[in-house]
């Protein structure tokens, strides 16, 4: 991504989370110097991010315009993302904590460009004993380790 | 109580035999985890914060500063092996350590690398046992004013020393700021920005943040855009010991770095990088007759940053314990762990618990020695986990800081919000935007929004006390100083160089 981009994206993630939080303040009281409702010192705060996003984004719109994209790559980010979601759906149901491990790791291998199923569960078994150890048996997470049928 | 008295209570509480324990496997842990590619000390800590949340305060606090070594020493050693900053402070530590490393004499490296930055360890712990105690006497007098501009005053600091663009990183502290105000008001008891979710009640956890944006970040970010390939370093390492002229040529430059750093690492914002290259540029400008010419591997280069980093990495500690404030973005996980066993540092805490306090100091020292009877024999390990690829470490982190999340609260919520910063941090990467400023204004925001809110009531709404109170007025118009100092371009002209070393 060229800087022109990296900062027209800057100023408008400044200035769009500036607003929003602006808008969603007003739902609060404002109170006065006095004393200081909910909303008064977000407000500020929104205001400033708002002033600063939109300096950003006007000092970028100003640049030269650089166009040169590097692809990024969406595949990685798309299996780590669902390798956490899975994990985070099946570790308290009754197919146990090391269902989950399991899928995570099988998930979190699929990121790669290349799939090792092999490889996926040599890191699955070693990770599964550590985290027994140190979770299980060292922090006493108060999950269900094993799946049901055990 | 004199000092020598109280570093007694600190070695009492410290020596104990699980202390010491936990300092040892704090500082492996954050070795091992710090040593390995594509983690930096940053996601290192944040990933290793939930398995202190079962010890006592006393001693996760300790445990967290073997941690906090032993991650900083590792971002050292990838440096210097694998020409691989694991942060920014070790940055300075690249040119010369690495021609070392190419030059077979990773070795000495890392043994001067060790032994300066234990020594600076040394000073710069009794400089914070110092510093922070007549800090902490004249801190009993500040009211929410003086808090309140002191915040304004870190904040700021962060700006104008982080690298980068000076307004993008004042709009991730005001970011920050924003998402730190997310959950209950303290003062009303109202609940603001929750978007009708229930588990955002009490705030956005510090941990997931954490973790989300510094762990989960740099795993999209290392998968999906760098294309660094990490195992540079092939060789091996034979000889570990420096020789005579290796010490002789580093004295000078350990001795400099450790003023410097003591000094820089006062100064709110990024102290330690600033320390580094303040060093860095000294070294080089230092004429002497040494064989190599600084930048092709000469010792001084790695000897000056690597102290200078350590002993600043020490007096940052004092704004934090002497009053509540992070100067950092690692002081700012170091303020989040604390939080989360209900101590907040300050003057309170040096009166009510100080073997709490002691203890810590002590440790760090502690901390610091066991990274010298730790890393120099083990170094070959070291050496072996940097040829571990990053597909078999990457799910190791996911997993970590998934249970991480999941164990500090038992809520699976965590886990989705752990995702949702990951992909933040992914995106403040990718768009060039800084993590630390967040991080900071995330901690900072909450509490400027309280002493701000405190100061008023107590003065029924005269705004002007932040001005007429003299301490308050001081450290505003040094912010303003130093807001004012970068737009002139002279001065930015050195804030550059310093940073690059040049």
């Amino acid at each position: 991504m060229n800087v022109k981009l990296k900062n027209i994206i800057a100023g408008l993630l400044f200035t769009v989370v500036g607003l929003f939080f602006l808008f969603q303040a007003q739902n609060y009281k404002m109170g006065d110097l006095k004393k200081m409702g909910p909303a008064y010192f977000p407000t500020l705060v929104a205001i400033l991010l708002v002033i600063v996003g939109t300096v950003v984004l006007f000092r970028a719109l100003r640049d030269a315009d650089v166009v040169k994209f590097t692809s990024i790559q969406v595949r990685p980010v798309i299996f780590v993302a669902l390798a956490n979601v899975v994990f985070g759906l099946i570790i308290t149901t009754q197919l146990g904590f090391v269902v989950a491990v399991f899928c995570l790791i099988m998930l979190a291998n699929m990121a790669n460009n290349h799939f090792r199923p092999v490889e996926a569960f040599g890191i699955f078994i070693v990770l599964t004993i550590v985290t027994y150890f140190l979770f299980f048996n060292f922090l006493h997470l108060p999950i269900q380790f094993l799946p049901w049928i055990f | 109580m004199d000092l020598l008295t109280h570093l007694a209570i600190g070695f009492e509480t410290a020596f104990t035999f699980q202390n010491v324990v936990y300092v040892f496997i704090g500082c492996l842990l954050g070795t091992f985890i710090g040593v390995l590619p594509g983690i930096g000390p940053s996601a290192t800590i944040a990933m290793l914060l939930p398995i202190t949340y079962a010890l006592n305060p006393t001693t996760a606090l300790i445990m967290l500063a073997g941690i906090y070594y032993g991650a900083q020493y590792g971002g050292s050693t990838t440096a210097i092996l694998i020409n691989l900053p694991g942060e920014a402070t070790s940055v300075a530590t690249l040119a010369d350590g690495y021609k070392m490393a190419q030059a077979g004499r990773a070795g000495p490296a890392l043994a001067i690398a060790a032994l300066g930055s234990f020594f600076a360890g040394c000073i710069g712990t009794l400089l914070l046992a110092g510093f922070s105690t007549s800090l902490m006497a004249v801190a009993f007098n500040f009211g929410p004013a003086e808090y309140f501009s002191l915040m304004v005053l870190g904040l700021v600091g962060a700006t104008v020393l982080a690298s980068g663009d000076t307004i993008k990183s004042i709009g991730m502290i005001l970011l920050g700021v924003m998402l730190g105000l997310v959950g209950t008001d303290i003062n009303t008891g109202v609940v603001r920005f929750d978007f009708g979710i229930p588990n955002l009640y009490d705030g956005i956890g510090f941990a997931v943040l954490a973790m989300g944006v510094f762990g989960y970040g740099e795993i999209f970010y290392n998968l999906s855009y760098s294309t660094a390939d990490n195992n540079k370093f092939i060789g091996k390492i034979s000889e570990l010991v420096p020789t005579k002229q290796d010490i002789k040529n580093s004295a000078g430059a350990v001795l400099r770095g450790t003023a410097l750093g003591s000094l820089f690492g006062l100064i709110p914002g990024a102290g330690p990088t600033i320390a580094s290259f303040a060093s860095y540029s000294v070294e080089k400008n230092i004429k002497s007759e040494d064989s190599v010419n600084m930048g092709e591997g000469n010792i001084r280069g790695v000897a000056g940053p690597e102290s200078a980093n350590n002993a600043a990495s020490q007096t940052a500690f004092v704004p934090l314990l002497a009053l509540g404030i992070p100067a950092t973005a690692t002081m700012a996980l170091m303020l989040g762990a604390m939080t989360i066993h209900d101590i907040s540092p300050g003057p309170e805490v040096m009166t009510g618990r100080p073997e709490l306090f002691w203890g810590l100091i002590v440790s760090m020292w502690l901390g610091n020695l066991m990274l010298v009877i730790l890393n120099l024999p083990l170094v070959g390990i070291w050496v072996k986990l940097l040829t571990i690829p990053y597909r078999l470490l990457f799910p190791g982190i996911l997993l970590f800081c998934a249970i991480g999340v999941y164990s500090i609260g038992n809520n699976i919520f965590d886990i989705w919000m752990l995702v949702l910063f990951g992909l933040c941090g992914y995106l403040f990467k990718l768009i060039d935007l800084e993590l630390a400023p967040f991080v900071l204004g995330f901690i900072l925001g909450p509490m400027m929004e309280l002493h701000m809110r405190r100061a008023l009531i107590i003065t029924q709404g005269d705004w002007t006390i932040f001005f007429t109170k003299p301490i308050s007025l001081s450290v505003l118009i040094l912010s303003l100083i130093l807001l004012i100092a970068i737009t002139i371009p002279k001065i930015n002209k050195l804030r550059t160089i310093l940073k690059t070393g040049d």
